[in-house]
């Protein structure tokens, strides 16, 4: 059996009697998990792990913000490295594995498919991933990673940050593969769910960006930067990589965010999405807005067409919020953590796509046409451009977290704790409003240095809420895992189904994903078509 | 009497264009990946114009050979399709090995050409040259593992007219790292 295939998940039955080769023994717990290419073992760890990252990156954020505003007992070497490196961690340990996990675990179910495209790769992407993670986190405590003082951490650090957005592309592409090819009899491109359909766009804008920054972080390997290089001096390695913290290229974390709401939206109303097509279109305008390879340079960032698409961008966003609510108004609602987490989602990254045009409008061409601190993230201070970025990993963060509440019947039987979640969702709202509006003021409002300071406490008490609600639903996501959670004690419903045929799937999905061949999908909503002719 | 049963259910053929999907995707990754350090290399040469290439002497017949020899492995390899679709297996495999020996002759000649140039790594140019062109070299080390992969699968029946997606996969890559060398053999071997 080549690479590229996949392994089948059970052995033909009645192999041994018919003279074939016996069946292989059971394997144990530990070789399930190390071993399995199955996208379902592999989407769970992704989700876990990604959890358990967001919330420890969110608290290595909120501590240099507590610092900046005078807490004492904190050492600043230690906190310029937390400083510098909490982007790196929440964006590619935290936001990006989430949605990439949910989609390792979803697609394949939403597209009709036995399984994920190269399961295997998926798979080593995950553990690249995971070793990536811990080489980086290891490098930042022990006086490395960028901002260090250990030159061999230091190297360790920028290596592993190279580890990271190559093993997160091999993941994208495994689940784009299954978009393109593994798609069940009659589902065109056209009729592709959204959120199926977004991770098609979202892995398309990874594979133009992220090897850019891919490149810049090779290069400065090869000149064996020395510490001071990495500490964030203008021609060092952090400045060369810090355009992915900045807009238009942090979107390209939360394109999948828009995918969700309108699958959830969807589900929680029982409606069909009118103008299905527009809808991927926006989808679309909104990944083309994101892409940010051509912003790498300072001088790049100053230009109209910089400036345009920074504006730009609020119209899909805009647009698939307006779709959203309408096809919520249209049906009769099932209120749900899913629902609640990725409208407060998109309202959070409609927020920072806002802070966005600001900046964008007031740095356009020469100088500046109002006074606004903008910032930037690791090296330029505090600022608008700080308080965007905070404000769209927290949206993206969300949208992970609403993925995971929507989807978590497939995920779990039983699914995650519904009245948790329901509890959580505003908690996560006023923690990343915090997390972004602290840097924020402090953009629009440049105050005194004795203002500042509570600001920044504010910035960092919005991060530690957000932390602990990844804690709290990391802690609902082991429970139902261990089989000790679920909606069964909520009493109240059942879970919301969708149109989409993840919903036709067993709750979690046997072997194969579907017990039976799938009917010729006619619609983008089979499941509803169902319903609607009175078949099961 | 035949050993083969009255009725047999027809082989589980892989997805449809699975892998062809799968190496369009990672040879976009891998061009963008070495545009933007090509990129980096003409900003290098921009900022240092007077002193780029003071101390060393870039050749042409190592750089011209080369992009010869790749262009010629395209054509096997495009050959190596045909024949395959074709289920002429004596000639695709032929063709494989023909594109094989061009590979291994451009690495060949790169590296003579690295001894000729003899550029330092402490160098200013040295970094960005050793970047740009030694991804060059790795994707093309890469793409002739694929396609040397793709031919063993191929010796062993998995492919032919009915499936020849592994071998259009592995041309599809060699045909972008070919691209992908044009674009170094211009910006640094023939804009010095």
């Amino acid at each position: 059996m080549a690479l590229t295939e996949t392994r089948p998940e059970t052995a033909p039955a009645g192999a041994a009697a018919d003279g074939g080769v016996a069946p292989r023994p059971e394997p144990t717990a530990v070789e399930k998990v190390l071993g399995s290419g199955d996208h379902k073992v592999v989407g769970r760890l992704f989700i876990g792990a990604s959890l358990l990252y967001s919330a420890f990156y969110l608290v290595v954020a909120a501590l240099p913000h507590f610092f900046a505003a005078g807490a004492t007992g904190l050492d600043e070497s230690v906190m310029i490295r937390f400083g510098l490196n909490h982007p790196i961690g929440l964006m590619l340990c935290g936001v990006m594995p989430l949605i990439l996990g949910v989609a390792v675990y979803v697609v394949p179910l939403q597209v009709g498919a036995p399984s994920l495209s190269f399961p295997r790769a998926a798979a080593m992407s995950f553990w690249a991933w995971m070793l990536a993670s811990d080489l980086f986190l290891v490098s930042m405590l022990v006086k490395g990673s960028y901002g260090g003082s250990s030159e061999k951490m230091t190297r360790l650090g920028h290596a592993s940050f190279g580890l990271l957005i190559v093993s997160l592309l091999v993941g994208v592409v495994s689940v784009m593969v299954t978009v393109m090819s593994g798609r069940t009899a009659g589902m065109t491109l056209g009729r592709v769910p959204y959120f199926s359909f977004s991770m098609l766009v979202t892995g398309a804008i990874w594979l133009v960006t992220l090897p850019a920054a891919l490149a810049a972080v090779t290069l400065w390997q090869i000149r064996r930067p020395t510490p001071s290089d990495l500490a964030g001096i203008p021609d060092g390695a952090y400045s060369a990589f810090v355009w992915l913290f900045s807009q238009p290229a942090i979107y390209i974390a939360v394109i999948p965010v828009l995918g969700i709401l309108l699958d959830v939206a969807g589900s929680a109303s029982g409606q069909r999405q009118r103008s299905y097509g527009v809808s991927q279109g926006l989808i679309v305008a909104f990944g083309a807005l994101s892409f940010g390879a051509f912003a790498i340079t300072p001088e790049s960032r100053n230009t109209l067409i910089w400036a345009a698409a920074a504006v730009a961008i609020a119209i899909p966003t805009l647009g698939v919020l307006g779709g959203a609510l309408d096809t919520l108004r249209r049906g009769k609602l099932n209120v749900g953590p899913g629902l609640i987490f990725s409208i407060f989602s998109v309202l959070l990254l409609l927020l920072g796509v806002i802070a966005g045009s600001v900046q964008a409008v007031s740095t356009a061409g020469e100088g500046q046409w109002f006074d606004v601190a903008v910032g930037g993230v690791g090296i330029g201070g505090p600022g608008l451009s700080i308080g965007q970025f905070y404000l769209v990993m927290a949206a993206g963060l969300m949208g992970g977290l609403g993925a995971t509440f929507h989807w978590g019947s497939r995920i779990f039987a039983g699914g995650l704790s519904k009245g948790l979640g329901l509890g959580l969702a505003p908690l996560a709202l006023l923690g990343g409003l915090a997390f972004g509006l602290g840097q924020l003021i402090v953009g629009l409002a440049m105050p005194e240095a004795d203002t500042v300071e509570p600001l920044m406490i504010v910035s960092g008490i919005g991060a530690i809420v957000l932390a602990l609600v990844a804690f709290g639903v990391l802690g609902s996501f082991a429970a139902s895992a261990a089989g000790k959670g679920g909606s069964s004690d909520d009493g109240d419903d059942a879970p919301p189904a969708g149109g989409t045929l993840e919903w036709l799937a067993a709750s979690p999905p046997v072997a194969g994903n579907f017990a039976e061949p799938l009917a010729v999908v006619g619609s983008e909503y089979p499941v509803l078509d169902l319903h609607e002719t009175g078949a099961n | 009497m035949s050993i083969m049963p009255a009725e047999l259910t027809a082989p589980v053929l892989p997805r449809r264009r699975q892998l062809l999907f799968g190496t369009t995707f990672a040879a976009i990754a891998v061009a963008v990946f070495q545009l933007a350090l090509v990129g980096m290399y003409l900003a290098e040469r921009a900022a240092h114009r007077n002193v780029w290439l003071a101390e060393n002497t870039i050749p042409l017949t190592q750089p011209n050979m080369n992009f010869g020899t790749l262009i010629f492995g395209s054509i096997f390899v495009q050959w190596a399709v045909w024949a395959i679709a074709r289920n002429a297996r004596s000639q695709a495999y032929l063709a494989i090995g023909c594109t094989l020996l061009m590979g291994a002759a451009f690495l060949n000649q790169q590296t003579f050409l690295w001894s000729e140039v003899q550029m330092r790594m402490a160098q200013i140019e040295g970094p960005t040259f050793y970047a740009v062109t030694g991804t060059s070299f790795t994707i093309t080390a890469v793409a002739m593992a694929f396609l040397l992969l793709m031919g063993i699968r191929a010796l062993g029946g998995q492919y032919s007219s009915r499936l020849p997606d592994g071998v259009s996969a592995a041309a599809l890559f060699w045909h972008v790292s070919v691209a992908l060398y044009s674009v170094v053999w211009l910006a640094v071997y023939i804009m010095k």
